[in-house]
């Protein structure tokens, strides 16, 4: 399997960065970035990424409604997108399942378990490129 | 020879006195005696006969025959001789009687040989001279010669006594005449009939009747009966023959009707003269004019009269200070003493007319008590001469005196004649007291305008003193209930949990009351007379409030104090200046509230309120927090993962930035939390809403847009940037609750400014300028029946543990504190909309905010002239409303009258220069003449100061018509302060 590509959508430039950083660096995925949920539509679109990492609460087009636009569409609806979430309690009230969320990861994250879960979710091998010394 | 004196020397005196009665010596001979004396010669055959008297030192002979001599010495006397005894003394030859051998007459001429003498015996026994025969030649008489002889002397005596008689009868008849000549009136002997019918009158009758005493006596055409008075005839004929009757004089005054018809008055006193048979024979008695005495007794009746009255109604003004009474009683007084037909009392009124206030009138005539009463003739000039003392007496309205039309207006009240006198109180003609005569004309004499005048002064006395009485009785009764205010109020003072304070102008404590003690521990013994304002922390900002309080008046405000403990404690401060009666400032009155609890109170309400408002915050917060630190804790691990330094700077560098942020955020929080109230300073709405813009977007859902729109142009606010914080922090909340689902929160913000015919404004609200700050979201709305308790505290929507409740009753609270006001519109479904006004600070006023507008006078007084009635009156009020004492006048000459009695008070004079009468530019002159440091402010429409100043009149301040109160206000400021 090539180098999976993976779009990383929050509104947050510093989350969006420390997640980049921990999808390239220790994963050795490919990483494509949208700062807003249209921006992320577009994006989805456009590139096809392998799986969308998407932040829930955004201004304007919130993550939730980029997600039921993305299964509207044949074009992404196969996309797995897991959820990035702030929002403690979430995950009981409304199950990811239900919006077609293959998981949600709730912030704050350790860089490991994340880059795990993700690659749990997505049932990817994962091969860490970096260690803990 | 010695003087023959015998033993009856010692009546001698008496004999003498006997004598000279008779008034005979030296007298002319008389026939009569001459007769006696011729006689008794015939009869004695002797050649010598005399009737000799004996005087005191002679014999002096009244009647002789046959001898030359009148007289000789009573020592040499053969008489003197015969009177001492009874019987005759008869010396038949002289040469041969040792008495009067030796005499000088025997023995030398006419050489007497014989004497024969009887004596002069008058009735009462003194023997006052003899009648003696002599001869040369020695002889005898016999018996009935001598008998003769003492016939002859009985005789002699006899005629003596007549001659005396006649004497003294003819005496009585010359001083009869003389007193009936001199007599103040006449005597009258007159029949007992109707007409008096004259038989003697005496000649005074001319002098009282005018009739002479021929016209009674001789011609007979006027008797005593017609010259009576008709009225008093019959009375008098009663009572002369009622005193007839009873006989017994008689004694009456009357009146009598002279010949040219004058009336007089005579008083009589006579009797009847009776026959021995008791038949009355005639009248008889005296008659005087007693007019003058008459005249004088009625004028003392009427003065007495007089008196009475006056003393009535001066004792009245004494006893009774009730007018109405005093006037009731003066006009029937003097109705019954003058014996008018109508006596009132008239109230002049401003405009020439006037009511009749007291009225006494005959019963014949109609009562004009209490009309207004409208004299056409009565002018101004009228006022004048009465206000002069002018008393105005009329005889008779027809005789052509009076103009027309006053006799016109006099006679619908029925007026004949009418006496007027004005009643002149403290100096202004009050009224009239009026005396009226309807029937017939009547001569009005100087005592009873005298007595009227006199009355009118009394009356003026009474308004006077009842004038003053009933302001007494006000002034008391004011007294009484200041004196029961003050007592309650100062119960209340002390009651009171405020401390009131009152400073005088040197800081001297004046007054210090119980919650002054206890708000400040201090007692009024340790503080009363003090110059001490210990319990002040700051001592330039209370100058600075005194200041403004003898500036404006008034000041209020929030204080922090110290008391005795040196603890602090918060006030609210009102200040007002307390002036004397004639406006200079006396002393400052303080109230002070201990506000510390409340202050406090309300504090720690703001704060909890803004811990809740933070704790509805929390959600975002938290989600701040975790944004803020998920990159920090990732970062770390990842620096850790990545020893390769070349990566290690790059998330250094997300920590130090997530870090900063997280800084940020607390630090917003922290600020609003623990925010510090209670200092207003002038703030921008714009920046403002920039934090708050700040704050909702790091913690607000992302689902809620916020829009924020401020002009550049935005007026600034007087606030507390806590406070409005907090408002708009709250409605913030509220629109984020109110859209759970997101939406578009809006912030902008607009200078407005409401009229006071704005109807949507609610209650409370104020016309002026206002920066509208509205907060509006896209959410739920509020139902119809909500919106009108959305304010109330506790009032909540929101479920249980999301809201207290107190978020827009606070947001009131604080709006209300900042003298605005708020709106809210509001439908189901398509969100709400509040828009909260708070008033603008004008671009003045952003300068410098405390400076007041207008400056304030300190009571000044000061003189306004200027003829425009309206412009007079609408500056006076306007100089009063700022401050001032205002004296108007309408023209210089008022204006020059008004300075120069009030000299010491004005301060400042406001002239217009085109008036009337005198202009102001005379005025200035004048008034500058007078004072020359006078400040003048001078007015016009037409003149410019540099007209004035080429006329060479040098003003203070000069104010070119139109002008604006407030720069008039300026201006006097300026110039009194200059």
């Amino acid at each position: 399997m090539s180098t999976p590509k993976i779009l990383i959508i929050d509104d947050e430039a510093l989350i969006q960065e420390v997640v980049q950083g921990c999808f390239e660096d220790l994963a050795g995925w490919s990483v494509i970035t949208a700062n807003s949920g249209q921006d992320g539509l577009d994006q989805a679109l456009a590139k096809k990424p392998d799986a969308i990492a998407l932040d829930i609460i955004m201004p304007g087009m919130d993550g939730i409604t980029l997600l039921q636009h993305l299964k509207a569409n044949p074009v992404t609806q196969d996309i797995p997108v897991i959820l990035l979430t702030i929002a403690t309690g979430f995950t009981d009230r409304i199950s990811y399942a239900e919006l077609g969320a293959i998981g949600a990861i709730s912030k704050p994250f350790d860089p490991i378990n994340l880059v795990e879960q993700v690659a749990d979710f997505l049932g990817w091998t994962l091969d860490l490129k970096e260690k803990c010394p | 020879m010695s003087h023959p004196l015998t033993e009856s020397n010692h009546q001698e005196a008496p004999r003498l006195q006997a004598l000279y009665q008779y008034q005979i010596l030296d007298t002319e001979s008389e026939a009569a005696f001459d007769e006696l004396t011729q006689l008794a010669a015939q009869i004695c055959q002797t050649p010598i006969a005399i009737v000799v008297l004996i005087d005191r030192e002679r014999q002096w002979f009244k009647s002789k025959v046959g001898l030359a001599i009148s007289e000789t010495p009573r020592n040499v006397s053969f008489c003197n001789h015969t009177i001492l005894q009874a019987k005759p003394l008869i010396v038949q030859d002289a040469l041969t009687d040792a008495r009067f051998a030796t005499n000088p007459y025997v023995t030398g001429d006419p050489k007497i040989r014989f004497y024969a003498g009887v004596a002069l015996t008058t009735p009462s026994g003194y023997r006052i001279g003899t009648l003696c025969v002599v001869d040369y030649v020695p002889r005898q008489l016999d018996i009935a010669q001598i008998k003769a002889l003492q016939a002859l002397s009985h005789q002699v005596v006899s005629q003596l006594e007549l001659r005396r008689n006649l004497k003294a009868l003819q005496e009585n008849e010359r001083r009869l005449s003389t007193l009936m000549g001199n007599l103040p009136g006449y005597v009258y002997q007159v029949a007992n009939d109707l007409n008096y019918t004259p038989e003697f009158i005496s000649e005074g009758v001319f002098a009282v009747t005018g009739y002479h005493q021929a016209e009674y006596l001789v011609d007979r055409t006027i008797t005593c009966g017609q010259e009576i008075h008709p009225d008093d005839s019959q009375p008098i004929w009663q009572q002369i023959q009622q005193a007839v009757k009873s006989r017994q004089p008689y004694e009456c005054e009357y009146r009598i009707i002279t010949k040219t018809g004058a009336e007089k008055w005579v008083w009589e006193r006579g009797r009847g003269v009776y026959e021995s048979n008791g038949e009355l024979l005639r009248l008889e008695g005296f008659v005087t004019d007693i007019s003058v005495r008459k005249a004088a007794k009625l004028r003392l009746h009427q003065k007495a009269q007089q008196e009475h009255l006056m003393r009535v109604v001066t004792e009245h003004i004494r006893q009774s200070l009730d007018l109405d009474e005093i006037l009731t009683t003066t006009v029937s007084e003097v109705r019954q003493v003058l014996q008018a037909d109508r006596v009132l009392i008239f109230r002049l009124e401003s405009d020439g007319s006037g009511n009749v206030v007291q009225e006494s009138v005959d019963a014949h005539w109609q009562p004009i008590l209490g009309q207004n009463l409208f004299d056409p003739c009565f002018q101004s000039s009228y006022i004048d001469k009465y206000f002069q003392g002018r008393v105005h007496a009329t005889h008779d309205i027809d005789d052509g005196s009076i103009q027309p039309c006053y006799a016109e207006f006099l006679k619908q009240f029925g007026v004949r004649a009418n006496l007027v006198v004005p009643i002149i109180q403290s100096g202004c003609l009050w009224g009239l007291l009026i005396a009226h005569q309807c029937a017939h004309p009547r001569q009005w004499s100087e005592e009873e305008a005298q007595l009227l005048k006199q009355l009118a002064d009394q009356v003026a006395i009474a308004i006077h003193q009842s004038s003053l009485y009933k302001q007494a009785q006000n002034e008391l009764k004011e007294r009484i209930q200041a004196e029961a205010k003050i007592r309650d109020q100062a119960m209340l003072l002390n009651v009171a949990t405020d401390a009131i304070i009152v400073r005088d102008l040197d800081q001297h404590i004046t007054f210090w009351n119980q919650g002054a003690e206890r708000l400040y521990g201090w007692s009024s013994e340790e503080m009363l007379g003090k110059a001490t304002a210990l319990w002040c922390r700051d001592s330039a900002g209370l100058q600075e409030i005194c200041q403004t309080v003898l500036a404006r008046g008034e000041w209020q405000g929030e204080l922090t104090q110290l008391t005795k403990d040196q603890k602090d404690v918060m006030v609210a401060s009102r200040w007002t200046l307390v002036r004397h009666p004639n406006g200079q400032p006396k002393a400052f009155l303080i109230v002070n509230t201990d506000i510390t609890q409340k202050t406090l109170l309300e504090r720690q309400f703001l704060r909890a309120q803004r811990l809740e408002t933070i704790g509805t915050l929390a959600g975002g917060v938290a989600h701040d927090l975790n944004n803020v630190l998920a990159p920090i804790l990732m970062s770390v691990s990842l620096l850790e993962m990545q020893p390769d330094s070349s990566k290690r700077q790059k998330w250094l560098d997300v920590i130090d930035a997530s870090a900063r942020r997280g800084a940020s955020l607390v630090k917003q929080v922290l600020t609003f939390a623990r925010g510090i109230e209670g200092e207003r300073s002038q703030l921008e709405i714009r920046h403002l809403t920039c934090e708050i813009k700040q704050v909702i977007e790091e913690t607000f859902p992302k689902s809620i847009n916020i829009f924020t729109h401020i002009p550049n142009h935005l007026s600034m606010v007087m606030g507390d940037v806590t406070q409005i914080h907090q408002i708009l922090m709250n409605l913030c909340l509220n629109a984020r609750d109110a859209m759970p689902n997101g939406g578009m929160l809006r912030i902008t913000a607009e200078n407005q400014v409401i009229d006071a015919d704005n109807i949507n404004l609610p209650l409370g609200a104020q016309p002026g300028s206002y920066v509208a700050i509205t907060v509006a979201d896209t959410g739920t709305g509020i139902a119809a029946d909500a919106i009108d308790r959305i304010f109330d505290p506790f009032f909540t929507t929101k479920e249980m543990g999301k809201g207290t409740g107190l978020g827009l009753s606070t947001v009131m609270t604080i709006i209300k504190s900042h003298n605005g006001f708020m709106t809210v519109s509001s439908q189901i479904g398509n969100g709400t909309e509040f828009k909260v006004y708070l008033p603008a600070l004008q671009d003045g006023e952003t300068q410098e905010p405390v400076a007041p507008k207008v400056p304030y006078g300190a009571g000044e007084w000061i003189l306004l002239a200027d003829d425009e009635a309206a412009i007079r009156e609408a500056t006076k009020t306007m100089l009063e409303a700022h401050g001032y004492r205002v004296l108007t006048a309408s023209n210089g000459i008022e204006a020059i009258a008004l300075y120069s009695r009030h000299q010491d008070d004005i301060r400042l004079a406001v002239v217009n220069i085109m008036m009337p009468a005198m202009n102001g530019t005379t005025a200035i002159r004048t008034l500058q003449a007078i004072n020359p440091y006078l400040k003048i402010v001078a007015t016009s429409g037409l003149t410019t100061n540099d007209t004035l100043i080429e006329m060479g009149i040098k003003v203070d301040h000069f104010l070119l018509k139109p002008f604006i109160a407030q720069e008039l206000i300026i201006s006097l400021h300026q110039v009194l302060n200059s």
